[in-house]
C-alpha cells in the first residue's frame, strides 16, 4: 500500500486529500444538521411570519378538535373508544381508534413526543420569537420600516407591543385549548345521553300510540246495560 | 445549499389569504402608515379575519342536531370569544365614542398621534400625547372588562349549554329532552327554572323593574363646565330636572317590593342596592360639556383647541358620543294596499273552515296518563255493572235470578282486568358509588346461564350413588328429545337434522340471552339504566298490541286470535234456554 502511495504522482495525492476533506466536511455537516432536526419544529421556520405560524397552529387544532368531534358524535353510547387508554402512552393518533377527552388532549397539547404541532411547540416557538425585534411579515410593511430604523421610538414601542401580544397569545391559546377541552368532555357525555333520551321519547310516542288503538277498542264497549233481566224465566 | 435541501421537507411556507400581494401593495403605498387596519402591528383579529370565525355565536357551533355539523368549528369559536372578540368589540366601542374611523383608532391604539395631527394640524404634539394615551386607556379598559366577560362566559357556558332548558344555544338540550318526555307522560310538565335566566319583570310584585333614563339625560350633559363653549347651556335646566325626576323615579323601582315566590331566586342585598343608589345620586357620571358639532363648530371658528381642556378640564377633541339609546317607536303598519272590507259595514262575519278527521279524544289529551285515565274510566262503565239479571219485573218475593242466562253469558263472555302495577328495575345508586366487579359480573354471568354445565361448583363425586353424577349434555338432551318425538318410521337423517335443528335452535337462544343481559352487565350504569327502560317499553308496546288484538278479537275476527267472536255470539244467544 505505501508503494503504491509513493507510486502516485503528486498531484494525484493532492486531488485525493482534498476530497477526502470534502467528503468529511460535508459528513460532518449532515451531522451536525440531523442533530438540528431534532429540535426544529414546523413553527420555527424563519420564512414564516407570526401570523402565518398563528394561522398554521389554530388551523391544526381545529382541524384536530372537529376530527374528533364527528367521530365522537357518531358513536353508540356503550362505544368504549370513549374511555382512556388503559397506558396513557399509548394514546393513538387516530381519533377513530380512540377519542377519549385524554387523547385529545395529547393530541392538542403534543406532549408525547410524536406531534410536533402541538401547543408546548407553538409556545416554545413563539417564546424564541419574543426577543426578536421583528420577523418576515409579507402582510405588514409597518413592521419593516420599525426594522430599518427609520423612526427608533416606533421600533422600540412596536417592540413592546410584539411582546406584550406574543405573550396574551400564548396565554389566550392555552385558556382556549383548556376551554375546548372542557366543552368537547361535556359533549362527550351529554350528546350520547340525549341519543338516548330521544331513544325513549320515540319509544314513549309508539307507547302513546299503541294505548290509543287500546282506547279505540274500549271506548266501544256498552256503558249502560239496557234490559239484562229478562221476565221469561221459570 | 445543503442545509437548505435537508431542511425543505420541514419549511413549507404557506400562504394564507390570496390577496396577500395585494394587501402589501396597499400597505407601501401609503408609507409607514395606511388607513387600512391590516397595517398595525400583528393583531390577533387579523388572523381570524381570514378564518371567518368572528360572526359566529355559541348557538351557531351547537346549534344542529346533525352529528355531522355539531361542534364543527368549536376551537375558533372558543379561542375567538377568549382571545379576540374582547380585543375588536373594545377597539368598536372606542371607535364609536371618539367618532373616528376603524383604521384611525387602530393607528392611535399603536401610539400614533399621526391620524390625530391630520385632523387637527395646529394641535401640539404633547396634547395629541396627552389624548392618545387617554383613548388607549379607555381601550384597556373596556377590553379588561370585556374579556373578563368572555372569560366567565367560556367558563361557564360549556357546563350549562346543554342542560339550561333551551336549545336556542345549542342543537339539544337535556331539561329540554326531559320536558318532552314529561310532557308525553302526563300532558304538562312542571317549569323548570333552575339554570334558566331570571325574568324579575314578569312578576309585577318581585325583581327590580327597570326604568329606562328618557330624554332627560340629553338635557343634563348641558348643565357641567361647559364655560370654554359659551351658548351651549340653553335648555339645560328643564333636562336637569327631568333628569332628576327620573333617577328618583328608578331609584325608588330599584327597591324589590315582596320577595318572589320562586324559591330559585335569590335576591340582592337590598342595602346595597340602596348604598349604591346613594351614590348614584350623590355623584352623577362625568359629562362632556359640548356636544360634537358644536365643538366642532367652534374650532372652525378659530378657536384655540387648548382652551376646552384648560377650561373644562379634560381634553375636547375626539369628542366622546355617548352612545344614545334610540326612543321605542312602534312598528310601521303592514301596506296592504286594499281596504279592510269590513271597515265600512256595521258587523262582518269571519267563516273558518276548520276540517279534521273525528276523534275520540281531544288533542289535548293526547298523553299516556290520559289515555290510561280514560280506558280505566270507560273499563270501569263496562265491568263495574252486574251482567245478572237480579231486578225483578214483576214476580215478587221471588228471586229473579236467571242462573242458566247468567251461566251461558258469563261462559261465553270470560274476560276481566286486573291493574297489576309492575315497577321498572332501574340500577340502584349505590352502584356509581360502589361500582361493579368485573369477577362477580362474570361469576354471576355464568352462574345464571350455566353455559358450562359439566363444571359446577362442588360436583358430586362418582361413589356417591345417589346423585345425578353428570348432567346431560346439550347434544345428550337434544338427541333424547329427537329421539323420543320421531315418528316410528324416521330415518337416522331425520332424526340427525332434528339434533341439529334443536342444537341450532339453542345456539340462538344463548346469544338472544347474552344480547339481552349483556346491558345490564354493563360497568356503565348509565347504559343499563337507559336499555332497561327502553326494554320494558317495547315489553308494554307488545302487551298493547295483543290486548288491542283481544279487544278487538271479541267483536270482528282477528288473524292471530282464532275461535268465534264472544260479543257476536253473546248477541246471538237466547237469553233463556
Amino acid at each position: 500500500m505505501k508503494n503504491l502511495i509513493k507510486t502516485l504522482p503528486i498531484r494525484l495525492k493532492v486531488t485525493i486529500g482534498l476530497m477526502l476533506m470534502l467528503v468529511i466536511f460535508l459528513l460532518f455537516n449532515v451531522v451536525k444538521l440531523r442533530a438540528l432536526q431534532s429540535s426544529y419544529t414546523f413553527y420555527d421556520n424563519p420564512d414564516l411570519s407570526i401570523s402565518d405560524v398563528m394561522t398554521a397552529y389554530h388551523t391544526y387544532i381545529n382541524d384536530t378538535v372537529n376530527g374528533y368531534t364527528s367521530t365522537m358524535l357518531a358513536a353508540p353510547l356503550t362505544d368504549k373508544r370513549g374511555n382512556p387508554p388503559e397506558n396513557s402512552n399509548n394514546c393513538p393518533d387516530d381519533p377513530q381508534k380512540n377519542f377519549s377527552t385524554y387523547c385529545l388532549a395529547v393530541q392538542l397539547i403534543g406532549d408525547d413526543g410524536k406531534n410536533f404541532k402541538g401547543f408546548i411547540n407553538y409556545k416554545t416557538a413563539l417564546q424564541n420569537r419574543r426577543n426578536q425585534l421583528a420577523d418576515k411579515d409579507p402582510l405588514n410593511p409597518y413592521v419593516q420600516g420599525a426594522v430599518n430604523m427609520v423612526d427608533s421610538l416606533t421600533a422600540i414601542r412596536y417592540f413592546a407591543i410584539r411582546q406584550t401580544n406574543l405573550d396574551k397569545e400564548i396565554d389566550n391559546a392555552k385558556k382556549a385549548i383548556d376551554t375546548t377541552l372542557a366543552t368537547y368532555d361535556e359533549l362527550r357525555i351529554l350528546y350520547p345521553m340525549h341519543k338516548e333520551y330521544v331513544n325513549i321519547f320515540n319509544a314513549l310516542v309508539n307507547y302513546r300510540d299503541k294505548l290509543v288503538e287500546v282506547r279505540h277498542e274500549t271506548d266501544q264497549f256498552p256503558s249502560r246495560f239496557i234490559d239484562v233481566t229478562t221476565s221469561k224465566c221459570t | 445549499m445543503f442545509s437548505t435541501a435537508l431542511l425543505s421537507p420541514f419549511v413549507s411556507h404557506r400562504v394564507f389569504g390570496a390577496d396577500t400581494q395585494n394587501q402589501d401593495t396597499d400597505c407601501k403605498k401609503a408609507g409607514s402608515y395606511s388607513e387600512s387596519q391590516k397595517c398595525v402591528p400583528f393583531s390577533t383579529v387579523s388572523i381570524f379575519n381570514k378564518l371567518s370565525i368572528l360572526d359566529k355565536k355559541w348557538g351557531d357551533i351547537f346549534g344542529s342536531e346533525d352529528p355531522t355539523v355539531l361542534g364543527q368549528g368549536m376551537y375558533n369559536f372558543i379561542y375567538k370569544e377568549v382571545g379576540v372578540s374582547p380585543e375588536v368589540n373594545a377597539a368598536k366601542n372606542v371607535t364609536g365614542k371618539y367618532g373616528t374611523t376603524e383604521a384611525e383608532m387602530a393607528q392611535i391604539l399603536t401610539g400614533n398621534i399621526s391620524s390625530i395631527l391630520k385632523k387637527y394640524p395646529s394641535l401640539p404634539q404633547e396634547v395629541a400625547m396627552k389624548k392618545v394615551a387617554e383613548i388607549q386607556q379607555q381601550f384597556q379598559d373596556e377590553k379588561d372588562i370585556l374579556a373578563l366577560k368572555n372569560s366567565i362566559e367560556a367558563t361557564v357556558t360549556p357546563s350549562e349549554m346543554f342542560t339550561n332548558g333551551t336549545t336556542t344555544d345549542s342543537g339539544f338540550d337535556l331539561v329540554e329532552d326531559l320536558r318532552d318526555i314529561e310532557t308525553i307522560l302526563f300532558l304538562k310538565s312542571d317549569p323548570i327554572d333552575v339554570g334558566a335566566n331570571w325574568v324579575g319583570n314578569n312578576d309585577p310584585n318581585a325583581g327590580y323593574a327597570y326604568n329606562p333614563p328618557g330624554g332627560g339625560g340629553a338635557g343634563g350633559n348641558a348643565g357641567g363646565a361647559g364655560g370654554g363653549a359659551g351658548g351651549n347651556a340653553g335648555g339645560a335646566g328643564a333636562g336637569q330636572a327631568n333628569n332628576q325626576q327620573n333617577a328618583n323615579q328608578v331609584a325608588q323601582n330599584k327597591v324589590p317590593k315582596t320577595p318572589s315566590a320562586n324559591p330559585n331566586i335569590c335576591f340582592g342585598n337590598n342595602s346595597l342596592a340602596q348604598a349604591v343608589n346613594s351614590f348614584d345620586k350623590a355623584n352623577p357620571p362625568a359629562q362632556n360639556p359640548v356636544s360634537g358639532n358644536q365643538k366642532q363648530q367652534n374650532a372652525g371658528a378659530g378657536s384655540n383647541e387648548n382652551s376646552a381642556l384648560t377650561a373644562g378640564g379634560s381634553l375636547d377633541i375626539l369628542p366622546i358620543n355617548e352612545p344614545q339609546t334610540p326612543p321605542v317607536v312602534a312598528a310601521p303598519a303592514g301596506q296592504w294596499g286594499k281596504k279592510d272590507p269590513c271597515d265600512d259595514k256595521v258587523f262582518c262575519l269571519q267563516v273558518n273552515f276548520v276540517m279534521k278527521p273525528v276523534e275520540l279524544f281531544q288533542t289535548p289529551d293526547n298523553c299516556i296518563a290520559c289515555h290510561v285515565e280514560k280506558i280505566n274510566a270507560k273499563l270501569k262503565d263496562t265491568i263495574g255493572h252486574s251482567l245478572t239479571p237480579g231486578k225483578a219485573t214483576g214476580n215478587l218475593m221471588e228471586p229473579e235470578i236467571c242462573k242458566t242466562a247468567a251461566a251461558t253469558s258469563f261462559g261465553t263472555l270470560a274476560f276481566n282486568f286486573y291493574a297489576v302495577p309492575k315497577p321498572v328495575q332501574t340500577p340502584a345508586n349505590d352502584d356509581l358509588i360502589y361500582g361493579t366487579s368485573i369477577v362477580d359480573e362474570w361469576s354471576s354471568f355464568v352462574g345464571t346461564y350455566k353455559p358450562f354445565p359439566f363444571y359446577e361448583k362442588n360436583p358430586p363425586k362418582a361413589s356417591d350413588t345417589k346423585a345425578d353424577l353428570i348432567p346431560p349434555s346439550e347434544i345428550e338432551r337434544a338427541t333424547k328429545s329427537a329421539i323420543a318425538n320421531a315418528a316410528p318410521d324416521a330415518t337416522f337423517e331425520q332424526i340427525q337434522k332434528a339434533v341439529t335443528d334443536e342444537l341450532n335452535a339453542n345456539q340462538q337462544l344463548r346469544n338472544q340471552q347474552i344480547g339481552i343481559a349483556e346491558p345490564s352487565t354493563q360497568s356503565d350504569n348509565d347504559v343499563g339504566f337507559y336499555q332497561s327502560i327502553l326494554r320494558q317499553l317495547e315489553q308494554m308496546n307488545f302487551y298493547f298490541d295483543n290486548f288491542k288484538n283481544i279487544l278487538h278479537s271479541l267483536h270482528e275476527p282477528v288473524d292471530s286470535i282464532p275461535g268465534q267472536q264472544a260479543c257476536t255470539e253473546l248477541k246471538n244467544k237466547k237469553q233463556c234456554d
